[in-house]
């Protein structure tokens, strides 16, 4: 969704930057975003209230909110999908080979 | 910066959120949500949790935890334990809410909401009866996708949708990727893509 929702508003963005710390996600605030979604998600309290205020400076107390609440969706959808079996669809697929990720066997599709 | 003020729609769905999981659901009492809920909790600060004697609230625990581990067997696994896949359901919808709300105010620097004690009942029994498998491991009314994961349960499914569309995109707004919500479309994906690699799911 990252990369159909860069190619569709012509906002350039490199994917590299999901796995690579040291590459640019191109995006406004993006490695505040990476910072903060990485704090919260492994729940780090020494690493968070940084994140959340270099964020905020960065792209404004709105931004922070929805960085919050989108991260908690994803924790609730990625547990969902985990826990029902979706298997990952071709394109997905071909994405996680680009970035070197290796997808367990069970979640091919047929 | 200590805290973010939340806004009241977050506020509010968060509140009906919390609401849900100390109410009677389709297969188990307010009270046993609760419990499970609670249980849910700890683990994230204990994961060692999961390996509780209770089959139901290990599941909510590795659900917590290390939902990326489960496989098909393990809905097998957990009828035999006793748990049917209803309540396998219902839980999972349960504890992957649980962790949303936990998740987003942890990050905005607010307090977990307390949960409220246990509204009185029993289960509910409402169930989708016209759900199958079709394609994932649960049955679901449709294929098994992100929109019908916990469609056999109607009320996890109701509130599913209620928290995606507040927290991040409604099934529909999902179309516009020029959406602007605080951040660009492709920035909030930036978030969710960084989000589900660190949970090791490859959706």
């Amino acid at each position: 969704m990252l990369r159909a929702s860069g190619n569709q508003t012509d906002r350039p963005n490199d994917l590299r930057s999901l796995v690579d710390p040291l590459t640019d996600p191109l995006l406004a605030a993006g490695p505040e975003l990476l910072a903060f979604t990485d704090a919260a998600i492994l729940h780090d309290p020494d690493e968070m209230p940084e994140a959340r205020l270099e964020l905020a400076a960065s792209a404004g107390p709105d931004a922070v909110v929805r960085a919050a609440a989108v991260a908690g969706n994803f924790q609730m959808m990625n547990r969902l999908l985990d826990g029902i079996g979706v298997k990952i669809s071709r394109h997905a697929m071909t994405l996680a080979n680009e970035l070197g990720l290796t997808v367990p066997a069970h979640l091919h599709s047929k | 910066m200590s805290a973010i003020t939340i806004p009241e729609p977050e506020a509010s769905v968060i509140d009906r959120s919390i609401r849900s999981f100390v109410s009677p659901g389709a297969t188990l009492s307010g009270e046993q949500r609760r419990s499970l809920a609670e249980i849910s909790r700890a683990s994230m600060a204990d994961p060692d949790l999961i390996d509780r004697a209770d089959p139901l609230e290990s599941l909510a625990v590795r659900f917590t935890v290390a939902a990326h581990t489960l496989r098909s067997n393990d809905v097998a696994a957990a009828e035999r334990d006793g748990i049917p896949v209803a309540t396998y359901v219902e839980v999972l919808g349960l504890v992957a809410r649980l962790v949303a709300v936990d998740t987003f105010c942890f990050a905005v620097g607010a307090d977990a909401p307390v949960l409220p004690s246990a509204a009185e009942g029993g289960p509910t029994g409402v169930v989708a009866t016209e759900a199958t498998i079709d394609g994932g491991w649960v049955p679901t009314v449709g294929p098994a996708w992100p929109p019908s994961a916990l469609s056999l349960i109607p009320a996890e499914d109701e509130a599913l949708h209620d928290l995606h569309g507040v927290f991040y995109l409604s099934m529909e707004g999902m179309a516009d990727f020029d959406a602007d919500r605080g951040l660009h479309r492709t920035q909030m994906e930036l978030v969710a893509a960084r989000t589900s690699l660190l949970n090791e799911c490859f959706f």
